[in-house]
């Protein structure tokens, strides 16, 4: 992987950014999915590998932060959620969100460089955001699994 | 006499031949009407989009829409008889389109990688719908 990762961006600045993006999705991630599990212990087994996955993306991006010389944002103590979490379903939909909001930072740093290895490591995050979805639709019980442009759209409860 | 398409000329070109005809073979699945239509819909609505999206950004990069092959006759797509064959081609085509717009991605300018990686991670899903 290059090791001057801000000269892989036109601007280097935009490329930060973007990185600095996901890791305050990765953050929002790891603290809502604690949420997800209080309110539908039936998708703990889900829940628990899905943590994993979000806590190696969170790595990776740290990992390509620091390489650059920038500083990885810091999580929050909590954050506002953007609808009430109060049964298994709105547990369901707020995993399902969290997955389409990281999906969207990670499709970010994809136009954000020319770097074919973050762009791959980006578009591997993507990829699992997708079909992480694809299992919150199913526990919804959603008609439609799946969507054309994962990353480029926002979930509405 | 059959005639042949002519070969892609530029990546993006040859991405488009291939969803082309990932499109035919899902469009003559949903066609079967089998125990996976359901999964091969949602399938099929996706990769119109992608079709759609395609097209339209080989018209924007100023490449000759006049060689991309029209949607073929369904009546005439050769695909198997049997649902479990099917149902492994439809889902040996969804790993063939992750694999060929992950790379295509990779290289692309930011735009076009942009479209091309969601398309690869759409296909991805599929996968995981067709398990």
């Amino acid at each position: 992987m290059s090791q001057d990762i801000a000269a892989a961006a036109p601007d280097g600045d935009t490329l930060i950014a973007a990185l600095n993006a996901a890791m305050a999705a990765e953050h929002v991630a790891l603290w809502a999915y604690g949420l997800v599990t209080a309110f539908d212990p039936d998708a703990a087994t889900d829940v628990t590998a899905f943590v994993g996955n979000h806590q190696a993306l969170r790595n990776v991006v740290a990992d390509l932060l620091v390489r650059a010389g920038a500083v990885p944002v810091s999580p929050e103590p909590a954050y506002d959620l953007p609808f009430e979490v109060t049964d298994p379903h709105s547990a369901q939909t707020l995993a399902l969100t969290i997955e389409s909001d990281c999906a969207g930072a990670w499709h970010g740093i994809i136009g954000a460089t020319t770097d074919s290895d973050i762009r791959a490591e980006a578009l591997s995050a993507l990829t699992g955001c997708s079909i992480r979805m694809v299992t919150w639709r199913r526990y919804r019980g959603d008609t439609s699994l799946t969507e054309p442009f994962p990353g480029t759209t926002t979930i509405t409860p | 006499m059959t005639t042949q398409a002519a070969p892609p000329t530029s990546v993006l070109m040859g991405l488009i031949f291939k969803a082309r005809l990932h499109v035919d073979h899902v469009a003559a699945a949903v066609a079967r009407n089998d125990e996976n239509v359901d999964r091969y819909r949602m399938i099929l609505a996706d990769r119109e989009a992608h079709m759609t999206a395609l097209l339209e950004e080989n018209a924007r990069a100023g490449g000759d829409a006049s060689v991309i092959p029209p949607a073929a006759d369904i009546a005439q797509v050769d695909i198997p008889d049997e649902a479990a064959e099917l149902l492994a081609l439809i889902r040996d085509d969804a790993g063939q389109a992750q694999t060929n717009f992950t790379d295509a991605a990779l290289s692309a300018t930011p735009y076009q990688a942009q479209l091309l990686a969601a398309i690869a991670a759409c296909v991805a899903s599929h996968r995981a719908v067709l398990a």
